[in-house]
């Protein structure tokens, strides 16, 4: 069964608000229910019609993105089933408050992509920026479950007061990565940039290279060997991801500015 | 299911045996340490009237006399752990990453003094080759009980 598809036909000339298209919403209409959805946000009344191209069923689950920009914000806003594939760049909230279901990019992120998400897995294949898992609007914390996987870089704030789940970066991450994050696990491949940590609650941060700037508010507790870094690696495997966790690793406590209770592994 | 439930019917009870001797196994890494340990066990187990009473002879989770919680008389022996080295009144260099303990319990202050100097010798036996930097003991501000071990009476 083909994928219900929407490829982008021109470039928007407003943000466009994709929160409607989530897979079970589409799967009981027909195409021209779907074309009337509205999905502008000024006043010049902008509907799906209007600029995609619609192609296939969505009574499959699936629901596929061609084309988009960085002025496709929130797709996947809310999604608990089923599976959006974006080919392209996306805007700000993506998969934002998600609680099941996947979401995979190939493209780039916009801002707090998968902030407040609860459950369900999301994959960029590019970069994302600033606050990745983190707080949307109005919110008191950031992702609470489920997997985001970053091919590229992450922006600032990464993971921005995060209370659960897991985030994968596979390059490098900007300022202030996990900052005020209360629980979960970050794991970034690549370098992280100032601050990192700043004002960490607990959860453990797991860097592979050593940052050039560590906060001097980390306690360090020497090198040793982690029975939970062979068994993460064991978990990541089975999901697919091969993250080469190493069990030898440098702990640092902290942020003791705040609870403390914090760690960040710095493999060795 | 398979096997049968043995144990003893009645047991003997003494108020002159003594319980608690330890060692403390500080070293680099923990295969080093464990390694030191096993070979201490054994040793120990050549002492009459003496015993390591947990599993393998050796404790991991090792706890001190107090605790920060209401209802439990002892907790992590928190100067011990690695991991914390950075959050609490830490005992331990920086370069040390493993600890394990050994406790002794005996018929007799003496079965205890001689388990644990059998104990001592044959952790020294593989010497800081092994990443073995230090043998302690907890003493716990002298709270244990009335029999203190001092190590540096017990090797002399």
């Amino acid at each position: 069964m083909s994928a219900l598809t929407l490829e982008l036909a021109r470039k928007p000339d407003q943000r466009l608000d994709l929160s409607p298209l989530l897979p079970r919403r589409l799967a009981g209409l027909k195409p021209k229910e779907i074309e009337a959805l509205q999905i502008g946000t000024t006043r010049a009344r902008l509907v799906v019609g209007d600029l995609f191209k619609l192609k296939g069923s969505g009574d499959g689950g699936m629901l596929r993105l061609v084309g988009t920009d960085a002025r496709c914000d929130r797709i996947g806003h809310e999604l608990a089933e089923g599976e959006i594939v974006v080919e392209g760049d996306v805007g700000a909230y993506l998969g934002a408050a998600m609680t099941g279901g996947k979401i995979s990019i190939s493209g780039r992120a916009g801002p707090v992509a998968g902030a407040g998400m609860a459950g369900g897995t999301i994959a960029i294949g590019g970069d994302s920026d600033e606050r990745a898992g983190g707080i949307l609007v109005g919110g008191t914390h950031g992702m609470r479950g489920g997997l985001i996987t970053i091919g590229g870089n992450a922006g600032p704030m990464l993971g921005e007061r995060m209370r659960r789940g897991l985030i994968i970066v596979n390059g490098g991450a900007s300022d202030y990565a996990a900052a005020r994050m209360i629980a979960g696990t970050i794991i970034v491949k690549g370098t992280v940039a100032r601050f990192a940590g700043y004002g960490l609650r607990r959860g453990t941060l797991i860097l592979t290279k050593e940052p050039k700037d560590l906060l001097p508010t980390f306690g360090d507790c020497g090198v040793m060997d982690f029975n939970y870094l062979a068994l993460l690696d064991r978990q990541l495997r089975a999901l697919g991801i091969d993250a080469k966790l190493r069990s030898r690793a440098r702990r640092l406590m902290g942020d003791m500015a705040t609870l403390g209770k914090g760690e960040m592994l710095i493999l060795a | 299911m398979d096997g049968e439930f043995v144990c003893e019917a009645t047991t003997g009870m003494t108020k002159s045996a003594v319980g608690g001797g330890n060692l403390l196994v500080l070293g680099r890494s923990h295969a080093g340490v464990l390694s030191a340990c096993e070979r201490a066990v054994k040793a120990i187990g050549a002492v009459p009237d003496a015993i390591a009473p947990f599993p393998g002879g050796i404790v991991r989770s090792g706890s001190k006399v107090g605790s920060r919680y209401k209802g439990q008389i002892a907790s992590t022996n928190d100067a011990y752990c690695p991991t914390l080295k950075a959050v609490v009144d830490t005992a331990l260099p920086l370069d040390v990453e493993a600890v394990l303990e050994i406790v002794i319990d005996g018929l007799s202050a003496d079965a205890v003094a001689a388990a644990m100097r059998a104990g001592l010798f044959a952790i020294v036996e593989g010497g800081a080759e092994q990443g073995i930097t230090h043998i302690t003991a907890g003493n716990y501000g002298g709270n244990l009980g009335p029999h203190h071990f001092h190590l540096k009476e017990i090797i002399s």
